[in-house]
């Protein structure tokens, strides 16, 4: 038995090990370039900046720079896109293809990328490295940024992420954002307030505040402790155990602005 | 009458060592130059490894805000240049190889962007003190003193959500500083 056991793992480690070894580049094209974008590839030991051009093919270790009023909209083969921002520097580190699944390590050494991953078609194990942090994608899209003031920061718009930085981790879902301090060290967002960032924005900051009837909604049936949940508080205490309202009572589901006529 | 002679004499002498001293009024090492052709990704990528960021890389990154590029040789020029759009004041003293102060950064990005400011702007127009709060608030630059110098990386931050700005109107969230809102 304890044969068998050596066997079935050394079997194991020779296939993990030729399935590795099978692991191809995969292709990266260039869909788009908008204003001054830059590129050095590392593997040629030229070490000059070239123009990007669309339509072109891009290997591993080649560093991207893209300027002012600038994007660069990348294609990974089959398995999604990365649109590189204004003012970013980013390199692709790797991105191979092992039967169907794709390995892809991307650095972000400052600006923003937006990443949308294609997991229809296999496993993808995605990654993007910033200085600070290292974020995983599980899910379908999102953005990433990393700024010499904000840290490293990542928006959720489908599927799941995971930022992780030293031993710590978090999920971010859909709409979620989490970021770490500028020096990292476990300084990631906390999972209540990941929550309440989440909460705010169905307050109307996406769309610059709040509408009227959402503000009737918050002060009729409060928001926690905040200004306004006080207020509640207060008009409870003042008037019994009926809230001061504002406006019509059909404003229970208002936030979204489908419950009130307005 | 010879008070009258002492005092002719003395301002003469003022006005011609005045005259002599002075390369341009108000700017420090007018003929400081940076290199020619250097175009917006080389040159944020140049400037995110810099502890400080000169005066004079802070004006070319004000013009590469506004047009895209810089082709002004020296810095005189980018500072008549900057003062003529009124993205700089007159009153200011302008030294190339100075690190840029938040203050200085604040009162140009908000002069570049054109951000609608609070009652105080409004009241007393633009100064360095209160275009950083004002940034401040809105994400734009992180918390600090207006005198304390700007490193790099802090600087290429700020020009990025300055240039988003101008593109979308608004910063996102998740490009603003660390401690705003």
């Amino acid at each position: 038995m304890r044969y068998f056991l050596i066997g079935y793992f050394i079997l194991a480690m020779i296939c993990s090990v030729s399935s590795g070894s099978q692991a191809k580049p995969g292709q990266i094209t260039v869909l788009s370039v908008e204003g001054r974008a830059q590129k050095l590839v590392a593997s040629d030991g030229k070490n000059t900046w070239q123009p990007i051009k669309a339509g072109e093919k891009l290997s591993e270790q080649t560093v991207i720079r893209t300027g002012f009023r600038s994007s660069v909209v990348l294609r990974f083969a089959d398995r999604g896109e990365v649109t590189v921002r204004n003012a970013t520097k980013m390199g692709i580190g790797e991105f191979r293809k092992s039967g169907d699944s794709v390995r892809t390590r991307l650095g972000l050494k400052y600006g923003a990328v937006r990443a949308s991953v294609d997991s229809s078609r296999g496993p993808n194990d995605w990654q993007v490295r910033t200085p600070v942090a290292t974020l995983s994608v599980r899910g379908t899209s999102g953005d990433v940024a990393y700024s010499g003031d904000g840290g490293a920061r990542c928006k959720g718009s489908a599927g799941r992420w995971s930022m992780k930085t030293g031993s710590r981790s978090r999920i971010i879902r859909p709409t979620e954002m989490s970021s770490t301090l500028v020096s990292g060290g476990g300084g990631l967002t906390r999972s209540i307030n990941i929550f309440k960032q989440a909460r705010d924005m169905q307050m109307g900051d996406t769309f610059g505040g709040l509408s009227r009837p959402e503000k009737k909604t918050l002060v009729n049936h409060g928001t926690g402790p905040s200004v306004l949940g006080a207020v509640k508080r207060k008009a409870r205490r003042r008037f019994g155990n009926r809230p001061a309202r504002l406006g019509s009572s059909s404003s229970q589901h208002a936030i979204g602005g489908s419950g009130d006529s307005e | 009458m010879s008070n009258i002679k002492y005092a002719a004499t003395v301002t003469v002498a003022l006005i011609a060592a005045g005259l002599a001293g002075c390369e341009t009024p108000g700017i420090t090492n007018p003929q400081a130059k940076l290199a020619a052709g250097e175009e917006s990704p080389g040159f944020i990528d140049r400037v995110s490894s810099q502890n400080t960021v000169s005066e004079n890389d802070a004006m070319r990154g004000a013009l590469m805000l506004l047009d895209g590029k810089d082709t002004d040789r020296v810095f005189r020029q980018r500072v008549e240049v900057l003062k003529s759009r009124g993205i700089v004041p007159n009153r200011w003293r302008f030294t190339a190889d100075k690190p840029i102060t938040r203050g200085k950064l604040a009162y140009m990005i908000y002069q570049v962007c054109k951000v609608p400011g609070g009652v105080i702007l409004a009241l007393t127009g633009p100064t360095q003190r209160y275009c950083l709060r004002e940034l401040q608030y809105r994400g734009f630059i992180a918390s600090g003193a207006w005198y304390t110098p700007v490193s790099g990386m802090e600087f290429i931050a700020v020009l990025n959500r300055a240039d988003t700005y101008l593109q979308t109107g608004e910063v996102p969230a998740i490009m603003k500083t660390a401690w705003s809102r």
